[in-house]
């Protein structure tokens, strides 16, 4: 097969299975059916990947573009749908099979006691997930990207709100729905804009120089986009809804919340990234927001007692360096540090469920001590957390050091980006000290009375988590590799090496991990406490949530329920007041019509005398 | 295709339904299983018949298909000329789709549905009329009958609520009893007659100027005086605006959907309010494009307060037949918003837009009918949990919803998508800030409506045995629904026909605009 045949493979096969079940109720009913059918698009979405992976690692030079006319001609000629497949498309295709054919192999393990239609539905969102994220990594043109980007956002409302039974689940998943479609709305705009400039909606050469000889519009257009980014890679103060997210069953949470539908935001960066590289605005922009959310979110991540919940904070974070990086030029970095976090944070999630599975409880207190009972999920667990951490030799470690370091350089030409530095380098630490705490206290010391007969829940769920642990370690020693596949040229990568800022930040994230173990294995370093208290009272006031919430309740319900009166009472007021007027004037004119001859003989008699009276005032006038 | 040269398929496009509602009249009243076969088969004829058109349109090259010509009145000028374009073709698609629909969805009627289905089928006879006239009088005409029936549908076996009199004109609400059936019936057409005047006033303008002939092919030929132009544009404008919603005329809406029986909301919605937003195109900026362009920046900007406001309002709704009424009134902006650009974009996306919006409004109400006819019960705050026991129901409502707030797959989102690019191309970008406004609010109002009723707890006890979808009201909404995602997935199926209407229409207006993109 060629690459756009697998290419089409890779997409499509998912979509067919997606559709099926949709239409074919009874298959998708019957539960275990379902699941077979989108585990085996899965699969095949992973084969052809990986298949295309490979040509294009041997042919890195090969770009393949195959597209069709989507709108009509005349006005819109420019939209057209297909996929483009090239070395950054061929690698996220891979990462996005890999991880979602473990995730539903999880799942099935995860899902199995939910009732068989739920099961089934479930598994039919996922392969809709899939065709929609692997639609977008392939798309050639921002049209096309931004379609598949409203269909996983799709998905991950449809997944957020799996139970919809839940008060909570419903409200995170309209939340999780809303505030990406505010943020989706500067995509649209981005796109029109451009388009309007351009005449294309591409990112190539060509495009991007005509958007700069049209002034003001490039960095519009920069910023606009950057907007839907923040939305759907959860960048302050855009991130509300990931952490409510985790309403979602826990593998979902892995897919789209941790490795891939948020990672949609980055992606999006990288395929584009002419369009925003010319603009130094939109970049500063990147490095500001990108620097902030990352230590903002480790922070937060810090006072969390929800497994999930420390996650999903510690998700955003990363995200964070990833705009970060990709504000300072490096294209590498950026797309590194995704590619690596997908595994590493997947992993983490899927042993996170498999001991949430255990224990039957998110909370951390309700752990402990699950690593000498389920040891497969606790390696799975400590290898994710070291990777995250940035410990040497494992694939985070890479990554970070390569976002630190593009910060560095740039922080010397540019001075605001000493601003994402300090942030990104201090945050290695809190990250390593936030997720050396969650390991010890779910899988360290004393078990809770939760986890005392806590055991691994079989082959379904460990297998998962023994894959993704592969590429969680190994990934970083691939960069070399990597970068000749994305045509980056230059990189020199070599499996140990030593940089000054590589080694402040391996050991803090060292020093964070010992603090970690100190204070929560051995239960020293009381004082901490007290330095936490001010951070746990800003993460627990949840002021960020609340300004949305104010702005929601006081500005846009009142405003709504004031224009609706409005409507009703004054415009349509208007409407009946004009109507009762003339149903009044119709009863005093009605008077008029007695019914009686002499009546009506004095008026003849009235309408003769004026007529005869104004014929001779004109004679006399005239 | 040579059937335009052998068979009168526009014709008997009109006349099926007509014929239908001939025999209807005299079927005895109490055969409800003959009455309702019949009103089916004249619904599935005029379908068919309608696809058949359109698919000959699209193999035509010409820039009217299917033209037949006979002389009604030759001394005033009047005949019955029936011609179909792109548009045309479309649009009866959709209006052959939600009579269908419509009729599966009606066969709970229990009251008098001889009557119903004959002001059915006669206001769907206007309708298609409307799409494929080409004499002014004969439009107007068809237009009448489509609006009248109207009346009485709503009249009779419309449903009523209770408005507390408020604000400064209590009075006049006290004096009338707003939001009864009979009140919204009343309401409806009154205001719709006052468009019908202005549209009359400018008719005889324009039949005057062309010289005796009410032939649009003539009036497209005559060069209109600049004086005639810049009032009789507003007029048609405002005119068949009130029937698309236009702000502020679009108070007869709300109350007029609400009150109507479910089959009637939806080709109300479906395909009426179209008739407006059609007239305004094919009347108004086509014959008279100097006046169109004078007007175009306060029929778009009004069109953007319709898109906004309209949203707005039904956020604020806790009637559920009142939020998809106010969503009519913003997506028949987005329809006055795309026409208003003068741009190829701009009315591709509004033509799309009126079959997207049919689609979607028609699934709406049809599920909003099924909701209430188990019910009885509109008020949202009563509602919750009902996915548990109708799942079906709930999926579809999630699917309209979809397809409202534009979601790509959609039908919603290219006829949205073109609209606004249109907008920014065109003299006044900043409309298409508005129509994105729009396009989040309704994601705004939909979903909370979606997790209101259908999520949440299961069902409150009084609800606790709700019937999902019976066999035939799921035949309608799978029809409204797989029609939705095939022209969302797919929309060149519909685009590549309108475009080549467009581009002609538009070549008449602006010169230099075809091609649209820079």
């Amino acid at each position: 097969m060629n690459a756009v045949q697998l290419a089409l493979v890779a997409v499509l096969l998912p979509v067919a299975v997606a559709l099926f079940l949709l239409v074919a109720a009874p298959v998708r009913r019957a539960g275990w059916p379902a699941a077979a059918l989108s585990l085996a698009g899965a699969i095949g979405s992973l084969i052809a990947s990986v298949w295309l992976l490979w040509r294009q690692t041997v042919l890195p030079e090969q770009a393949l573009l195959e597209e069709v006319r989507w709108l009509p001609e005349a006005g819109s000629s420019a939209a057209t749908i297909g996929v483009l497949v090239d070395g950054v498309s061929a690698s996220m295709l891979v990462v996005v099979a890999l991880v979602a054919t473990c995730v539903q192999v999880f799942s099935v393990g995860y899902m199995a006691h939910e009732p068989k239609r739920d099961f089934g539905r479930y598994f039919t969102w996922h392969s809709l997930f899939l065709f929609s994220m692997q639609g977008l990594v392939l798309a050639p043109n921002l049209l096309q990207l931004f379609v598949c980007w409203e269909l996983v956002g799709l998905c991950s409302y449809l997944l957020i709100g799996f139970y919809w039974q839940k008060g909570s689940a419903g409200k995170a998943a309209v939340k999780a729905f809303w505030v990406t479609k505010l943020a989706d709305t500067g995509l649209l705009l981005g796109l029109i804009v451009q388009y309007a400039a351009t005449g294309s909606f591409g990112w190539g050469p060509e495009t991007v120089s005509t958007l700069q000889a049209a002034g003001a519009a490039l960095p519009a257009v920069g910023l606009l986009y950057f907007l839907a980014v923040m939305g759907k890679s959860a960048q302050f103060p855009l991130h509300v809804w990931l952490p409510d997210a985790m309403e979602g069953p826990t593998p979902v949470s892995a897919l789209l919340h941790a490795a891939t539908m948020v990672a949609a935001g980055v992606y999006l960066i990288v395929r584009a990234y002419p369009i925003f590289a010319a603009s130094e605005a939109v970049m500063t922009a990147f490095g500001v927001v990108g620097g902030f959310t990352a230590v903002f979110a480790a922070c937060v991540a810090v006072v969390q007692t929800d497994i999930k919940k420390v996650l999903a904070y510690s998700t955003c974070s990363q995200l964070g360096y990833m705009v970060a990086a990709l504000g300072t030029g490096s294209f590498m970095a950026g797309y590194l540090h995704l590619t690596t976090h997908a595994f590493f944070k997947a992993l983490l999630f899927l042993a996170a469920g498999s001991a949430i599975h255990a224990v039957h409880s998110n909370e951390l207190k309700d752990m402990g001590g699950l690593a000498r009972r389920m040891p497969v999920t606790g390696a799975a667990f400590v290898i994710g957390c070291l990777a995250l951490a940035g410990v040497p030799l494992l694939s985070g470690f890479y990554s970070k050091d390569m976002v630190l370091e593009s910060l560095l350089h740039a922080a010397q030409e540019h001075p605001v980006f000493w601003f994402p530095l300090v942030t990104c380098t201090v945050s290695a630490g809190i990250t390593a000290y936030y997720m050396g705490k969650a390991a010890v206290l779910a899988f360290f010391g004393r078990a809770s009375s939760h986890a005392e007969h806590a055991h691994e829940s079989g082959p379904s769920m460990a297998l998962p988590l023994i894959v993704l642990a592969l590429p969680a370690v190994g990934a970083g020693w691939m960069t070399g590799v990597m970068a000749n596949l994305w045509g980056v040229p230059d990189v020199h990568f070599a499996v140990v090496h030593f940089t000054p800022i590589g080694i402040v930040a391996t050991t803090l994230a060292l020093g964070g991990l010992a603090v970690a173990w100190i204070k929560h294995a051995q239960g020293g370093l009381g004082g901490l406490d007290a330095a936490f208290a001010p951070l746990g009272a800003l993460a627990r006031s949840g002021i960020v949530d609340r300004a949305w919430d104010t702005a929601w309740r006081r500005g846009v319900l009142v405003a709504s329920a004031g224009l609706a009166w409005f409507d009703r009472y004054v415009v349509d007021g208007l409407m009946n007041f004009t109507g009762v007027g003339f149903l009044e004037a119709g009863t005093v004119v009605r008077r008029m019509q007695t019914g009686r001859a002499s009546d009506y003989l004095w008026a003849i008699s009235l309408g003769i005398l004026l007529l005869a009276v104004y014929s001779q005032a004109r004679m006399w006038v005239g | 295709m040579n059937m335009s040269m052998d068979f009168p398929i526009l014709t008997f496009t009109i006349l099926a339904p007509a014929l239908a509602a001939a025999v209807l009249l005299v079927l005895p009243a109490h055969a409800k299983e003959w009455i309702r076969a019949v009103a089916l088969m004249g619904a599935i004829t005029s379908c068919l018949s309608a696809f058949v058109a359109a698919f000959a349109v699209a193999s035509s090259s010409s820039a009217l298909s299917l033209v037949e010509h006979y002389d009604l009145v030759p001394s005033l000028g009047i005949a019955w000329s029936v011609a179909a374009d792109g548009w045309a073709a479309c649009l009866l698609v959709l209006t052959g789709i939600i009579i269908v629909a419509g009729t599966f969805a009606s066969f709970s009627v229990e009251d008098r549905p001889r009557e119903f289905f004959v002001f059915l089928l006669l206001l769907v006879a206007g309708v298609y009329g409307v799409f494929v006239a080409q004499d002014l009088f004969v439009f107007f005409l068809f237009y009448e009958i489509a609006v009248l029936p109207m009346y009485l549908l709503i009249g009779i076996w419309g449903s009523s609520n209770h408005v507390e009199p408020s604000g400064p004109f209590a009075i006049a609400f006290r004096k009338l009893d707003v939001g009864g059936r009979e009140y919204a019936a009343m309401k409806l057409t009154l205001m719709l007659l006052v468009g019908s005047a202005l549209i009359l006033a400018a008719m005889f303008g324009m039949y005057h100027e062309a010289g005796g002939t009410f032939s649009l092919a003539a009036m497209q030929d005559t060069d209109f005086s600049p004086t005639l132009q810049f009032y009789a544009f507003p007029a048609l404008w405002i005119g068949f605006g009130t029937l698309a919603g236009l702000f502020p005329f679009h108070t007869w809406s709300p109350d007029g959907h609400a009150s109507a029986p479910t089959a009637v909301s939806m080709l109300h919605a479906g395909v009426l309010m179209k008739l407006g937003a059609f007239g305004v195109m094919r009347i108004g900026m086509v014959l008279l494009p100097e006046g169109a362009q004078d007007w175009a920046f306060w029929v778009g900007t009004v069109a953007s307060l319709n898109v906004v406001w309209g949203a707005v309002c039904a956020m604020a709704q806790k009637d559920l037949k009142y939020i998809i009424a106010y969503s009519s009134v913003s997506h028949m902006g987005v329809v006055l918003l795309g026409a208003a650009t003068l741009t190829v974009s701009g009315w591709n996306g509004a033509i799309y837009q009126m079959v997207a919006h049919g689609m979607m409004t028609g699934l709406f109400f049809a599920l909003v009918g099924i909701v209430y006819e188990r019910t009885h019960d509109r008020w949202l705050p009563n509602m919750g949990g009902f996915a548990k026991v109708m799942p079906m129901t709930a999926a579809f409502f999630t699917l309209a919803g979809l397809s409202s707030l534009g979601l790509p797959g959609t039908a919603g989102f290219v006829a949205e998508f073109l609209v606004f690019l249109g907008a920014w191309q065109g003299a006044t970008p900043w409309w298409a800030v508005a129509g994105a406004a729009g396009a989040l609010l309704t994601a705004v109002y939909v979903l909370r409506a979606t997790r209101t009723i259908f999520w949440g707890q299961g069902p409150p006890p009084a609800f606790a045995h709700l019937e999902d979808a019976k066999f035939f009201e799921r035949i309608a909404l799978w029809m409204l629904g797989v029609s939705i995602v095939v022209l969302g997935v797919w929309p060149r199926l519909m685009l590549d026909l309108i475009d080549g209407t467009t581009v002609r229409y538009l070549a008449t207006i602006v010169s230099g605009a075809v091609g649209g993109a820079p």
